[in-house]
């Protein structure tokens, strides 16, 4: 019989590969390397935004902030205040609400939030169990109670109690490793609460690393989860004095305090070593975190001034390592992100993943891959998971300390009070803008799943004019272009216009969207060439002037705006994509695979990002490949139509009969029919052919304008209201066709010269008979067509040259 | 127990308007007088002030059985599902109602009109899938059509909520003069 899964699930708040991997190649995190040697690794993508209470969460339940309901760092007591995020407020089952069901023991420590603890099969000790501080007063080392519902069970509390270390037991020569001249100090005031600070973190986590100890030890379990958010804290405080040094930044001060954060890794690394003592080698070891932390040239210069204003400085992807029976070895696993820490537990223990999680399993880490379980949801299952200890009663000293605490962080803002204000005004309305926030917590968490009606619905309502708030405002535009509303974007920017409220560049990118939106994309590309212009080295700027240029088929500078802005932001999964899009149509697939690679390792849901990596390898003739990609993308986007047709092409290519009637059903059910086009270059011979389709009674949809200047590609569903038998789609609109339809498309063949000529006297051009200009811009757009055209999955095509042709018995065929 | 007759839709689409058609109809209306009547809409509100406090409080409904009450969009959500219902809905153009509401308010609003547009939108958007998901029977009723052909909407109500009366004894509180802010652009 195989032995029972037992796994240990060490949580690092801020940890990032990039100290990982310097420091595991000095030799300074062994511990951490041991684990990475015998295992697999990858980014984890964390979420927006990226505020680790509701990050923690999600890594525990497996679904969004806007789903589990932890939202920021403090939350309403239903007493018309405001306390830390707590328990109280999570909707859903976490991993150890299902280990309990499933008779599985889970030891869980210091899990943000998770106090009051739940009655779960185990223990559990909650991150409010190290609070040294009893409202504004530090409680002394001697008299000391724990926070209340900090324990379960409560029988444990007393013995647990004992391993606290209190910030007064950390003595000096225990903070000379991060600040060796700490004796150099000339103890201003600031300094010496920089060491205090220091002990602080030192003495919580060294708390949260004795209990972990502890029960690992003494505890019988399945599963043992011990969450640090020290490094988070540490980073917080001393990355500004990281190496190198920051411009502007104090020698002095670089001097003393560069070597706390590399002090907090080996830390960590020292804290794991011990925890790898005590297991045996047939528990698997899961380290990971939920973000990561800039430690280079992207650290921001300056914090803004605004709640949660810290979180500027987390990178957008953690660290995750798994090692263990049946795990892969010295391998990297691509596209994993906090949603799916939970559903993979769960098949670590063969038990089911609810269909409703957010998160999927990471199967990549298996040699061999298992098969999967799945229920509806875990919410449906009514058998006892835990429940919380206390009571929703309002312990005000406790919260007070711990809401200093995460003012002190600057995760929040204090309640300013000024000379004569009312306090309870102030305080009244200090809980009003707290929950508003919560709100813009909770509308960001809808968009980054894709739900921005939800989130533009939120953001109008906590939204005011006499109060602006730029964060919200962004969020407002950038839903309201999401959704299409684009005159509710553009009333939004006039507002920010009239009031100042952004940089000159930060509004031309925005209206460049709109006009994007708009189908005006000229205007567009003048916007983002003066945003480009005004900051040139903003990635977000290059990437939309990008994605502009790929839309216009200028790929050569949509690669080069792509390319700088990896340059700036190496990590940027929409330059990666845009980048492979652009080398795709200029029919480089090598190069195409590569950044179409790292676009979904870098951020895995992107539906289009698998479809494109999966149309690559398609056209590189690796199928199988393609398959898997494709099968990603109905997986992500099930309404998709373009994998199944592509997947049914595969399936006729390696002739598995049983897969193209798969997908041959499938096709029908989302197919809308079949459509007859008419392209070619706008010439003499293209009238030709459609006079002659129509002397032989068959109608043609067409607009007056052959070059399609009048022609609306971009209004919604403008294919399905066309009656007549044939469609002719200007040559330049040709990749603008719906996917939802299979197509026959005659394609007439033409000089490139004729055309131009014939354009010449048609449209009265000043160039005379040879137009330079026009015939490149032919050319061009030839080109990109035959390249899009043999591209596509769900086409046949003819190309015809006469338009004699036309009543020759294949074209027939081919038409009718 | 009969039915609780709600009549819904966004503040200035003619949900008193339609109160009063009620009232003409014999049928009881759930209401308090708080508000006055004024020159927005001078023949009153017909509104009940527990309305307001729906999100904490929707117990009113408990004894509303039979009667009319006016809860405009979205409020209706709060509405305890359990109960038995028949919505009137009220729909105007919003751009009208955009209007109609900013000559009430006394305010310029035009540099806000999208975002008031997009907020009913949302609105709407609740309201009907509330009464969707919970089955509850619905007509509605379009102000302007209300206005040009009166007889033909009455009828409609008539025979949705199973009144006595004739349309033309109802169709005579409809009175075109109210008909103000018309979207003539």
């Amino acid at each position: 019989m195989a032995k029972k899964r037992k796994v240990l699930l060490v949580g690092w708040d801020a940890a990032d590969w990039k100290l990982c991997d310097q420091l595991m190649a000095e030799g300074l995190m062994p511990a951490f390397k041991s684990v990475v040697d015998r295992g697999v690794r990858g980014r984890l993508a964390t979420l927006d935004p990226p505020l680790s209470p509701m990050l923690w969460t999600s890594m525990a339940t497996g679904v969004r902030p806007f789903r589990h309901g932890v939202l920021g760092f403090v939350e309403s007591n239903g007493e018309g205040g405001i306390r830390p995020v707590s328990s109280y407020h999570r909707k859903v089952n976490a991993f150890w609400n299902m280990f309990t069901k499933e008779g599985l023991k889970s030891n869980v420590v210091a899990w943000w939030p998770s106090n009051p603890v739940e009655s779960i099969n185990g223990v559990m000790v909650s991150n409010r169990f190290h609070q040294e501080k009893k409202g504004a007063e530090t409680m002394e080392a001697d008299n000391w109670p724990i926070a209340p519902a900090s324990v379960y069970p409560e029988e444990l509390a007393e013995s647990l109690a004992e391993l606290r270390v209190h910030p007064q037991e950390i003595s000096g020569q225990l903070v000379m490793p991060f600040v060796p001249r700490a004796h150099e100090l000339n103890k201003k005031d600031s300094e010496e609460t920089k060491l205090k600070i220091i002990a602080k973190f030192l003495a919580h986590s060294s708390t949260v690393h004795a209990v972990g100890t502890e029960l690992l030890d003494t505890t019988e379990w399945d599963i043992t989860a011990v969450y640090h958010d020290a490094l988070d804290h540490f980073c917080h405080g001393f990355m500004k004095f990281h190496p190198p040094r920051m411009e502007g930044m104090d020698e002095e001060a670089f001097e003393l305090y560069q070597g706390v954060v590399r002090g907090a890794y080996v830390w960590h690394d020292m804290m794991l070593e011990r925890m790898l003592n005590q297991i045996d080698e047939d528990t698997t070891v899961i380290i990971c975190s939920d973000h990561g932390f800039h430690s280079d040239h992207l650290r921001p210069k300056r914090v803004p001034d605004v709640p949660s204003g810290p979180a500027i400085e987390h990178a957008p992807y953690g660290v995750f390592v798994a090692a263990g029976p049946g795990i892969k070895k010295g391998e990297q696993i691509y596209g994993a992100s906090v949603l799916d820490i939970t559903p993979t537990l769960l098949t670590l223990y063969d038990l089911p993943v609810g269909r409703d999680m957010d998160g999927k399993p990471l199967l990549d880490i298996y040699e061999e891959i298992p098969e999967v379980k799945y229920i509806d949801s875990w919410e449906n299952d009514t058998r006892f998971g835990g429940e919380l200890v206390a009571e929703d009663t309002v312990d005000e000293a406790s919260n007070s300390a711990a809401l200093q605490q995460l003012i002190d962080l600057g995760y929040i803002n204090d309640m300013e009070l000024k000379e004569g204000d009312d306090e309870a005004e102030v305080s009244k309305e200090y809980v009003r803008n707290t929950i508003r926030e919560n709100n813009f917590y909770l509308a960001k968490s809808y968009a980054a799943g894709g739900k921005h009606d939800e989130c533009l619905e939120i953001m109008l309502e906590v939204e005011d004019r006499d109060k602006p708030d730029f964060r919200y405002l962004i969020e407002i535009v950038n839903a309201a272009i999401k959704t299409k509303r684009f005159a509710l974007a553009q009333e939004y920017l006039d507002f920010v216009k009239k009031k100042n409220l952004f940089s000159d560049n930060f509004v031309n990118m925005l209206e460049a969207k709109v006009h994007i939106g708009l189908n005006n994309p000229i205007e567009a590309l003048k916007a983002l060439e003066a945003a480009t212009a005004q900051y040139p080295e903003s990635p977000d700027v290059l990437v939309d002037l990008g994605r502009l240029l790929n839309i216009l088929r200028e790929s050569e500078r949509a690669k080069e705006a792509y390319g700088k802005a990896l340059e700036l932001d190496p990590d940027n999964a929409y330059a990666h994509l845009g980048y492979g899009l652009a080398a795709m149509s200029m029919e480089d697939y090598e190069t195409a695979l590569e950044y179409f690679l790292n676009s979904v390792d870098r951020f895995y849901h992107q539906p289009f990002a698998h479809l494109h990596l999966g149309e690559t390898l398609a056209l590189m003739k690796e199928y199988e490949m393609a398959k898997r990609s494709f099968e990603v993308v109905i997986a992500l986007a099930p309404s998709l139509p373009k994998p199944y047709r592509w997947l049914y092409d595969l399936a006729e290519l390696t002739e598995n009969k049983e897969e193209m009637e798969k997908y041959r059903k499938l096709l029908d059910e989302i197919n809308l029919g079949e459509k007859v086009v008419v392209t070619g270059l706008p010439g003499g011979k293209l009238v030709d052919v459609m006079d002659h389709i129509s002397n032989a009674g068959k109608s043609i949809f067409a607009k007056e304008d052959l070059l399609g200047e009048d022609f609306d590609v971009f209004q919604k569903d403008w294919m399905n209201s066309i009656e007549e038998d044939m469609i002719y789609v200007p040559i330049a609109k040709l990749g603008s066709i719906p996917a939802r339809y299979s197509y026959r498309i005659i394609y007439v063949n033409d000089a490139i010269e004729n055309v131009s000529m014939y354009l010449n006297e048609r449209k009265k051009f000043s160039a005379g008979t040879y137009n330079e200009a026009l015939i490149e811009a032919l050319e061009r757009q030839e080109g990109i067509a035959r390249v899009w055209v043999g591209q596509q999955p769900n086409l046949d095509i003819l190309y015809i040259d006469k338009a004699e042709d036309i009543n020759n018995e294949l074209m027939q065929t081919f038409i009718s | 127990m009969s039915e609780i007759i709600v009549v819904t839709g966004l503040p200035r689409s003619g949900t008193s308007l339609m109160m009063q058609v009620l009232n003409q109809a014999q049928v009881p209306i759930l209401q308090d007088g708080v508000r006055e009547s004024d020159i927005s809409n001078p023949q009153g509100y017909y509104e009940l002030e527990d309305v307001k406090n729906i999100v904490a409080d929707n117990s009113f409904l408990d004894h509303a059985g039979g009667k009319a009450v006016k809860i405009v969009a979205p409020l209706p959500i709060y509405a305890k599902p359990e109960l038995k219902y028949k919505m009137v809905f009220m729909r105007r153009d919003i751009q009208e109602i955009l209007q109609s509401q900013e000559k009430m308010l006394l305010k310029d609003q035009t540099s806000e009109r999208e975002k008031f547009r997009t907020i009913y939108e949302f609105h709407l958007k609740k309201t009907y899938r509330f009464l969707k998901e919970n089955n509850i029977p619905f007509i509605d009723i379009n102000y302007n059509e209300l206005m040009a052909n009166p007889l033909k909407s009455m009828q409609q109500v008539i025979e949705f909520l199973g009144l006595s009366s004739s349309p033309e004894q109802l169709a005579g509180v409809v009175n075109p003069e109210l008909y103000r802010n018309r979207n003539e652009g």
